[in-house]
Parts: C-alpha cells; sequence; structure tokens
C-alpha cells in the first residue's frame, strides 16, 4: 500500500534532486496532490449516499417540510469542513515530504567528500616507508659487479666523512648498480643535531637524489641516507634517460 | 527517464573523470624568500629573485603548493632561471618533509655555465609522493660584474 514509511522514503530519496523545482511545474505531483483530496471525497461521499437507502429514510422520525430543508444544509456544511480538513492534511503531508527531503539533502551533503585538510601524517609516512622498502629489496637483490659495488661504497662513505666533518660516525655503508644506502649515527647530547642540509650540499651523490629515514635511541640518532650513484637513477624513477 | 538521467548521467561522468588528472603549481621567483635569518642581498625584480650583493652567495627558500583529492604522484618539477655567473650556478634543491618537517627526499637542479638567456632544468622525482611539504631551496650565486642571476619561475606538476 503506497504511502507507507518505505515508500515515502523512496520517494524522497528519488526525487531529492528535483527539491528545487516548484511544486506546480511538476504536472505528475500537482495531479496527485488534488487526486487524493478528490478520491477521498468521492468516497465519502458515496459512503453518505448509501446510508440514505429507503429503509432508512422510512425508519426516520417524520420530518417536516423545515427538516427536509435544513439537511442538505448540514451536508454542505459538513462536506465543506471535510474538504478543508483534507487540505490542510495534503499541506501538512506536503510539508513532511519536503522536511524529509531536507533531511536527506542534509545526509548526502555530510557523507559527500569534505574539504581537505592537512594530508594524514599515516598515509604520508606510510608511503614514505613503502618506497624506503622497495629500495632495501632493490638492493639486498642486486647482482651487479660486486667489484664496482664496492668501489662505490668507499666513494660515498668518503663523502659522507667529508661532509659531517666528524660529528657523525658513517657505520654502515652498501651500493648497488644503481644507489647506495649509509646509516650514520651521532649522539646529539655532544653537539645537537647535524644539519641535513650539511649533508645534502657537501655530499655529491646525497645531494643529486636522496631519500632519508631517521631513527633515534635515546639522544642516539640514526641517519639512514640512501643516495643515488653518479649519473644513474633509483629503481622505479620516472625521470628520461638523458634526465635534464 | 528521470531515473535514468538521475543515476547513469553522474556516474558515467565519474567515469569519465576518473582517469588521471594533472595539475600544475606554478610559482614566480618573486615567491622566494631567506631561509632563517632576514637577508639584505636577497633582491626582487619583477617576478624574479636575485642575489644583490656581489660577495657571498644567498640561499632562499621557495614554496610550492598541493593540493589533492587522492593521493597525487608528482610527476615533474621545472625551474627557470637565468646564470650569469661563470663560478656559481644557481643551485636548488627540491625537498620533502613529512608533517613533522623532517627531511624525507631531496634531489637537485642546478644551472651550468654562464649566459644571458634563461635555462630550463627539470627533475622527475624519485618518489612519487605528492602529498604536501615540498619546497624548493636555492643558493643564489653573487653580482658578477654587476650581472645578477635569477631564479624567474618554477613549478610542480602532479597527477591523480
Amino acid at each position: 500500500m503506497r504511502g507507507g514509511p518505505d515508500d515515502l522514503k523512496g520517494g524522497v530519496l528519488m526525487k531529492a534532486s528535483e527539491l528545487k523545482q516548484p511544486v506546480l511545474q511538476r504536472p505528475g505531483r500537482a495531479l496527485l496532490l488534488l487526486a487524493v483530496p478528490c478520491l477521498v471525497l468521492t468516497g465519502w461521499i458515496a459512503r453518505n449516499s448509501s446510508k440514505e437507502t429507503p429503509a432508512a429514510r422510512s425508519s426516520s422520525p417524520a420530518v417536516g417540510p423545515r427538516s427536509e430543508a435544513t439537511a442538505p444544509d448540514e451536508e454542505l456544511e459538513q462536506l465543506k469542513r471535510s474538504v478543508s480538513a483534507l487540505q490542510q492534511k495534503a499541506v501538512s503531508l506536503e510539508g513532511a515530504v519536503l522536511d524529509a527531503r531536507r533531511a536527506a539533502l542534509a545526509a548526502s551533503a555530510q557523507s559527500a567528500p569534505q574539504p581537505q585538510g592537512p594530508p594524514d601524517p599515516k598515509v604520508d609516512e606510510e608511503m614514505h616507508r613503502e618506497r624506503l622498502a622497495d629500495l632495501d629489496v632493490a638492493l639486498a637483490t642486486d647482482t651487479g659487479d660486486a667489484r664496482d659495488r664496492q668501489v662505490a661504497a668507499r666513494t660515498f662513505q668518503g663523502q659522507l666523512e667529508t661532509a659531517t666533518e666528524g660529528r657523525a660516525r658513517v657505520v654502515d655503508v652498501s651500493c648497488g648498480t644503481e644507489f647506495c644506502k649509509a646509516k650514520l649515527e651521532e649522539d646529539t647530547k655532544v653537539a645537537g643535531e647535524l644539519d641535513t642540509n650539511v649533508l645534502v650540499d657537501k655530499a655529491p651523490w646525497v645531494k643529486a637524489e636522496a631519500f632519508f629515514d631517521y631513527e633515534w635511541e635515546g639522544t642516539l640518532k640514526r641517519t639512514i641516507v640512501y643516495a643515488v650513484r653518479e649519473g644513474r637513477r633509483f629503481p622505479g624513477s620516472t625521470a628520461p634517460t638523458e634526465g635534464q | 527517464m528521470n531515473k535514468l538521467l538521475t543515476f547513469a548521467l553522474p556516474l558515467a561522468l565519474t567515469c569519465v573523470a576518473l582517469p588521471a588528472s594533472s595539475r600544475v603549481y606554478w610559482h614566480t621567483g618573486y615567491d622566494c624568500h631567506h631561509e632563517i635569518q632576514a637577508d639584505a642581498c636577497i633582491s626582487y625584480s619583477g617576478v624574479s629573485v636575485y642575489n644583490g650583493c656581489g660577495s657571498n652567495n644567498a640561499v632562499v627558500v621557495c614554496p610550492i603548493d598541493a593540493s589533492y583529492t587522492n593521493a597525487p604522484t608528482v610527476s615533474q618539477i621545472q625551474l627557470v632561471a637565468t646564470d650569469r655567473n661563470p663560478t656559481f650556478d644557481v643551485d636548488c634543491t627540491v625537498q620533502k618533509v613529512n608533517t613533522s618537517g623532517t627531511l624525507q627526499y631531496s634531489g637537485n637542479m642546478k644551472t651550468s655555465g654562464s649566459s644571458l638567456t634563461p635555462q630550463t632544468k627539470n627533475l622527475f622525482p624519485a618518489t612519487g609522493q605528492g602529498l604536501a611539504g615540498w619546497r624548493m631551496r636555492c643558493t643564489l650565486p653573487a653580482l658578477d660584474a654587476g650581472n645578477v642571476s635569477t631564479v624567474s619561475h618554477y613549478f610542480m606538476q602532479t597527477s591523480e
């Protein structure tokens, strides 16, 4: 049966986009609004007419000419009251439908994408970690020339030692065909943190392109650097072959 | 028909819009500023930034904007600079920091030689992360015989 909560809800959802359209500009809806009171009114008249059977009339007390004249007036008044009541109901129903639509729109607005705020630190960090994990895999599975990699590791270690000027210890260096990884340790209690910009500016391979990661153990800071070798590219780089 | 338009049309438009969208964040050298302490050598001419002193190099930090709907990928960063110093270059390091300000990635672009015409340099970062936190740090050579070296503009391009 139409008019139940489900139907109403379905109707609201389906027509929510038409909220701004005036009611009178929707012929189907206007007809429906007119048809419902008319049908109810017709039914009410038919019901009352059927009660006025000849038997009923004969069983009713005798009425004089005055009573005969009053009855249609009362019926007319009743009809007017009924029509008025139905109109009020129609108006209140229309209001309820509009309220429901507004509520549906408000709900959909809440679920719509919100303006972007600052990046989620977790997402940012996860993406960075994934990239570093990829580089670790690439380094571990590199099958390039072992001697070339050793020479590269010594070169990189020298660059880092020069750049840090003794403020950090280069504790581990390994190189692949394309890039190197190094771990630097510094006690921040002694002279504060080493400015990473110094490392970038003074170590040529770090300057060219590098990734960084950090570990803390009390005041001991470890900086892990992945730096591309001269003339090479990181795995997965989208740079054209000739670079610049 | 109405239902078809209500549901099918937005769906179709969404599907059309889903393929990668590219965004470019363009800046002029005028947006660059001193790194830590005010530096009287840093000067501006039109849209360019330059080192107006004749002795030392100057460092400027240049902002790079980012906006996104989903996690974007940085496809390219481009620098247009004029290097009129035969000894030093306009040397720009692009940096990506996390929300704590810690350096995660750096890549370099720098001019070469010396000429009166602008040089265009490109960086295709090995990191795909296009979330916020990008900036560019440039060293500007000192005046050379009255000639200035400038950063005139730069941009970052992302795709989603």
